[in-house]
């Protein structure tokens, strides 16, 4: 069978929302709330009518937000001064900030079982810092997906979408395959909203967005921002027996302020003391430096823990952690070594306070454009440092997403400047998605990707970055680029990772390129070179395109003047 | 490479576990009438497709040291530690 025999299926929609998670789900909830009349399509490679994709299911259940007893004033000023460093869109943190405190309370009007305390008020754990957390059920996107279909929002799951198609600077649709019967589909749309997660390079269980949504953004001429953010990391814990358990699986989850070095020594008051909402590359500098000055193995004591927990996990979320623990198999221990474990969530898909990114009609949201949309600064997208911001964070760029696109398609259709789709380019991009399938000779992507993973992973690549070692890495991307052209695929599944691969090796280099732009330390950017903050210098945000010379970056100044917040007040 | 079991005495082949799957690392075995681990080296051990099937009928048995971990260090081979 040839790539032309495959069947060709077309579909259409005034909004074509690509990924059917959390955000995904919100945005098609939002844009049929907006106009009942929008005709509204969610395409996800697995099961997103009956509530199973993206990482929803997988979470935690923590859902955090300006609580009562804060002023979203004080949260902003945190924001800025622990977490995004400046780096932030002051406007879109403003926003967010008072929008959590009415989130909650939408999602429970779209059947989502968040529990209550007795007066019937959301139920939360307050923390020392401006924001509290309360419980979410983590089968959220069961009762979206249910409140979505009564909407009247349409469905394909199965489908793996790849590319995008532009008519000149606008959104014209996007073309994929289905994963069952290998059906080219092509879908025309007025506005497409890309709802496809972030970039982990497929390292840590459950953290396994591969960024296709980055990817098929990027080279439809989408700027990306902030990209040299996408390095997120936490602690493994090491078995004996020379394996790693990764985040849930490893138990680890505040390790980072509970490091100590081989005497026992606690580093993680060493070297950032005081209270800390979550992780942060200060611990895994921690590590690195007490590792590299032959202090280690580096260990976490459990016995140190107080053990006092106050915060009341949803059920199914503890079904969720006992789960979890039961299929470890590491040895009973109250101690035990750990090292980092490399998570990523790049999401820098450039997006304003609409939701839209630099191609007209095409908006991302939740993960694909957390770091992009600049709310959250110098940090990965969220949770980066505030558990249960994730959850929050999705469900509010989708709330702004699904309205602006719905907003989006009406005025193209009332324009009468219908988007037209080029059916030559089209059909080259038939043979081009297919081609793996009937390659005689290549490699697969399960040799593919470990490559990639190889350039993340370290965390003295990717978290405590240097020229040398980021060129290093970078050096290790571009020499598997050249081996991209030979991917075969031995069946559509394969296929569909064939594309993971394209993404992340295209997303590997993005980061380091803006990594090695920013010549200072900030945030979750960490250069040893540079260890300082640059405020003179480095009030700008590095912008990532695809020109026709190539990959190319600038740099953009932050409207700092017209904010209220600056560094040093 | 982690394993699917599955009690086929249990399961009533409604195929729940292959819609979980949110890597779709679930395929099905026509002849079996049941549901089978076809990418195993996908598998992400979040268990959901033990939650989410009705009749109790499979579990996932991860093989942690034969899944591949990058080096966490670059001064490290590449075969895991």
């Amino acid at each position: 069978m040839m790539a032309r025999e495959h069947e060709e299926r077309l579909g259409s929609a005034d909004v074509l929302i690509l990924g059917g998670g959390l955000s995904g789900l919100t945005a098609a909830i939002t844009a049929k709330e907006t106009d009942p009349s929008v005709d509204v399509l969610v395409v996800d490679k697995s099961a997103a009518s009956t509530g199973w994709a993206g990482m929803g299911s997988r979470t935690a259940g923590l859902l955090s937000f300006v609580t009562r007893e804060d002023d979203p004033e004080d949260f902003i000023k945190y924001s800025l001064e622990n977490i995004g460093f400046y780096l932030n869109d002051q406007n879109l943190l403003r926003e967010y900030a008072y929008a959590t405190r009415m989130i909650p309370e939408r999602l429970t009007g779209w059947g989502v079982e968040i529990p209550r305390d007795e007066e019937g008020r959301i139920a939360y754990a307050k923390w020392p810092f401006p924001f509290g957390t309360a419980s979410i059920d983590p089968d959220m996107c069961h009762a979206l997906a249910k409140k979505a279909k009564q909407l009247g929002v349409r469905f394909l799951d199965g489908v793996a979408v790849v590319e995008l198609l532009t008519d000149g600077e606008h959104i014209a649709g996007a073309v994929g395959f289905d994963l069952r019967d290998g059906s080219y589909q092509v879908f025309e749309a007025d506005a497409v909203v890309v709802a496809m997660g972030s970039q982990n390079f497929d390292i840590v269980e459950m953290w396994c967005g591969t960024g296709n949504g980055i990817w098929a953004a990027y080279l439809a001429g989408a700027e990306m921002r902030n990209a040299e953010y996408g390095n997120m990391c936490d602690f493994a814990r090491v078995d004996p027996r020379g394996w790693l358990y990764y985040g849930v699986h490893g138990g680890a989850h505040t390790a980072h302020d509970h490091l100590q070095n081989a005497q026992g020594q606690d580093i993680s008051e060493k070297y950032r003391p005081g209270l800390h909402t979550s992780m942060d590359p200060i611990a895994a500098l921690a590590w690195y430096k007490e590792t590299m000055a032959g202090n280690g193995p580096i260990s976490v004591d459990l016995s140190t823990f107080s053990g006092e927990q106050f915060f009341k996990f949803h059920p199914t979320s503890i079904r969720q952690f006992d789960s979890a623990l039961e299929k470890s198999s590491y040895p009973e221990s109250k101690k035990f070594e750990v090292v980092p474990g490399f998570i990523g969530e790049m999401s820098c898909i450039k997006v304003d306070s609409q939701m839209e990114t630099t191609v007209s009609g095409l908006f991302a949201i939740g993960n694909s454009a957390g770091s992009g949309s600049a709310r959250g600064g110098a940090a990965p997208t969220p949770p980066s440092k505030m558990h249960g911001m994730g959850i929050m964070n999705a469900v509010f760029m989708g709330t702004k997403g699904g309205p602006a696109a719905t907003v989006h398609a009406k005025a193209v259709r009332r324009s009468g400047c219908g988007r037209r789709v080029d059916r030559a380019r089209v059909k080259a991009m038939k043979e081009q998605i297919l081609a793996p399938l009937y390659r005689t000779r290549g490699i697969s992507p399960r040799e593919f990707i470990p490559r990639i993973q190889d350039a993340m992973a370290p965390v003295d690549y990717s978290v405590v970055k240097t020229e040398s070692r980021m060129k290093e890495a970078l050096t290790k991307v571009l020499d598997a680029q050249k081996d991209l052209p030979k991917l075969k695929a031995k069946d559509l599944h394969e296929l569909a990772r064939c594309v993971d691969a394209e993404s992340m090796a295209l997303e590997a280099e993005i980061f380091y390129r803006a990594s090695l732009a920013r010549t200072e330390s900030r945030g979750f950017h960490l250069r040893e070179d540079f260890p300082e903050r640059d405020d003179a210098n480095w009030l700008k945000w590095i912008i990532v395109r695809k020109s026709d010379d190539g990959m190319v970056l600038r740099t953009d100044p932050i409207p700092i003047e017209s904010y209220p917040y600056r560094p040093g007040g | 490479m982690h394993i699917l079991k599955v009690d086929t005495n249990k399961c009533s082949s409604c195929r729940t576990c292959v819609d979980v799957c949110f890597v779709n690392a679930i395929g099905w075995e026509e002849n079996e009438g049941a549901p089978v681990l076809a990418y195993p080296e996908d598998c992400q051990v979040c268990c959901v497709c033990e939650r989410g099937c009705p009749d109790g009928a499979i579990e996932i048995v991860p093989d942690w040291g034969g899944r591949y971990c990058p080096p966490y260090l670059s001064t490290l081979g590449g075969e895991g530690r």
